[in-house]
């Protein structure tokens, strides 16, 4: 052993990279908010603020109702996608101890996509998206705790992470099966259930989606020290009295939820839960009272940039955004972890 | 006599084997007792039936007084504690916030933060770690996350510890060490019950020692009681003598060829 990893690159104490992930979402919304085919200067964002508080009494302008009814919900979803995902992925990663788990590649988000078309079928044409939000937390929720059931009982981390590909596989098929025979206009189409996107973000789905994906996240924040103590492994947890049954499942619930709203409102998109754990660990530690929040700022900061690219680079088509967290996710991915393996060699 | 651990009549049955066959034990409190046995006797069964890790088929446990297959997780973790036999590990966190997870059982205790400082600097102390306190675990050699396994363990601060070979991994120094800190905490009132290989390591550092095969206690006592030349040959069938020790009050095992006859 030689001088190997003394502690994470503790660059920022936790408090500081909070800090600046805050800081980094807000200015990536405002560059999502005031980019977009329609030109919108921050004299526009600040008018449509200042009529919505009733302080301006200036004339509407078209930019106004492009701010409030098409940007803002958009950036709101891309925030709660990305950091539903994310702290699902984060709480994944420390439930099992593998740095693979995440909500795409262990098939959650698929089994969610499922819930979320069989929510579509029982509401009412022109109804609110309830139905869809909780089918599709409890689908994730039940993939969860069935992957839960595979690691009681696989030895393997590799074989965990092939039985998670496996029923993601078969999800994905299915659904794919239902929503093309299916062939109606109320359900979106495959490729977003595939690649995900948020140009259907209204304030509807938003009114529905986020409060979800937020229980979810609290649920998951509120069971960080047992995160901490899981990675001892189960059986040290229980040994230092940890309910282990009982943490694990409120975790998996919230993971459901967490990664139901964000399948709900954004659709599937890989990576996010994958990579914003792997780079935040690095940064600021393992320790999850940190990890989490830093995962909900960053995962929605990630998305919300993400997405502003999705609809601005080819611009008039958009990119579904799933197809960018993949393209941009894929090499951060793999450079940690050959940095990681380097160290370890 | 107060019994810290105790056991009556133990059987532990998967499918149609036998692992644990009607084994008593009773600890007072303060001394060491090691068990020793060959592969597939039933020791790790029986610590985990102690631990609560594993419901006896028949028969009862009592750790200070509580049933280990009907308290809670967090009752237990106030009267024992458990280092089990694992590989290299995963864990993310720096030794010294592994150790300090030791102290979960009493986060609601009424004692600072600088008390639960001491007892964590403490158990490191004891088992050699506090040099490595801000080291990721998962860096560590095995034998060096043992110890800070076993540091853990400490930390934990109850009045039973249970170990599942904890010196597998270590060098002979620091299986001394552990030894020594072991006997200091003993010494202090904690009860431990400690599975070795070492036959050598019990006999040295053990008040009583149990001596499992195939399931059964084959023999219960001081080291000197259990450990003789023709019960240990024939429990490994392997030819074995056993002499005083020149520079300690015990026994030494010593194997001998298989042709040579036994005294």
């Amino acid at each position: 052993m030689t001088g190997l990893a003394i502690e994470p690159d503790r660059r920022f104490s936790p408090a500081t990279a909070l800090a600046g992930l805050s800081v980094g979402l807000l200015a990536l919304a405002m560059a999502g908010l005031l980019s977009g085919a329609v030109a919108i200067g921050p004299s526009d964002l600040l008018h449509m603020i200042g009529r919505r508080l009733g302080l301006t009494s200036d004339a509407e302008r078209l930019t106004d109702s492009v701010l409030w009814a098409i940007r803002l919900p958009r950036v709101l979803s891309g925030a709660a996608v990305g950091a539903g995902l994310a702290v699902a992925g984060t709480a994944l990663q420390g439930t099992f101890r593998n740095q693979m788990a995440d909500p795409s590649l262990v098939g959650i988000s698929p089994a969610a996509g499922l819930g979320a078309v069989a929510g579509i079928a029982l509401t009412p044409a022109g109804g609110t998206p309830i139905l869809m939000m909780l089918g599709a937390a409890i689908a994730g929720a039940g993939a969860a705790l069935f992957m839960r059931r595979i690691a009681g009982r696989v030895i393997e981390s590799n074989q965990f992470i092939l039985v998670g590909l496996a029923l993601g596989l078969a999800m994905l098929a299915w659904l794919g099966t239902i929503v093309l025979a299916w062939d109606s206009p109320r359900v979106p189409t495959f490729t977003f259930w595939v690649f995900g996107g948020l140009a259907g973000s209204t304030w509807k789905t938003l009114a529905v989606g986020a409060p979800v994906v937020l229980v979810g996240i609290a649920m998951v924040a509120g069971s960080a020290r047992s995160l901490d103590l899981l990675a001892l492994g189960e059986v040290e947890a229980r040994h230092v009295g940890l309910d282990v049954d009982r943490v694990i499942t409120v975790i998996l619930i919230g993971v459901g939820l967490a990664v139901g709203g964000a399948v709900g409102l954004g659709g599937a998109i890989g990576f996010v839960g994958l990579v914003a754990p792997l780079v935040l660990r690095r940064w600021i530690g393992p320790a999850h009272r940190w990890l989490i929040p830093a995962s909900a700022l960053g995962g929605g900061a990630a998305v919300v940039a993400i997405d502003t690219l999705a609809r601005t680079v080819a611009s008039p088509v958009e990119i579904p955004v799933g197809l960018l967290t993949a393209i941009l996710g894929a090499p951060v991915f793999i450079w940690f972890l050959m940095r990681a393996g380097r160290s370890y060699s | 006599m107060t019994t810290a651990v105790r056991a009556e009549e133990i059987t532990y049955r998967r499918g149609s084997a036998v692992l644990v066959d009607g084994v008593s034990l009773a600890t007072e409190p303060g001394k060491i007792v090691g068990i020793v046995g060959p592969n597939g006797a039933g020791k790790t069964t029986l610590l985990r039936i102690l631990a609560g890790d594993l419901i006896p088929t028949s028969g009862q446990a009592r750790v200070q007084e509580l049933d280990p297959s009907r308290a809670t997780p967090i009752e237990l973790a106030r009267v024992r504690s458990y280092l089990s036999p694992r590989g290299v590990s995963e864990n993310p966190f720096a030794v010294r916030d592994t150790v300090a997870m030791g102290r979960h059982p009493h986060r609601r205790a009424m004692i600072d933060a600088d008390q639960h400082d001491a007892i964590v600097d403490s158990a490191m102390e004891r088992t050699d770690v506090l040099h490595l306190g801000r080291r990721i675990m998962s860096s560590l050699s095995s034998g060096e996350q043992q110890r800070v396994g076993l540091a853990r363990v400490i930390a934990q601060g109850t009045p039973v510890i249970l170990l599942d070979e904890p010196t597998s991994s270590l060098d002979i120094g620091h299986q001394e060490t552990v030894m020594r800190a072991l006997r200091s905490l003993a010494d202090d009132g904690t009860t431990i019950v400690v599975v070795l290989h070492d036959i050598n390591l019990a006999a040295a550092h053990s008040d009583r020692i149990m001596l499992l095969s195939a399931g059964q206690a084959a023999a219960t006592g001081t080291p000197s009681e259990v450990l003789t030349s023709e019960r240990l040959s024939s429990v490994y069938r392997q030819p074995m003598r056993v002499v005083d020790h020149p520079h300690r009050a015990c026994p030494l095992v010593l194997t001998v060829d298989h042709n040579a006859a036994i005294d």
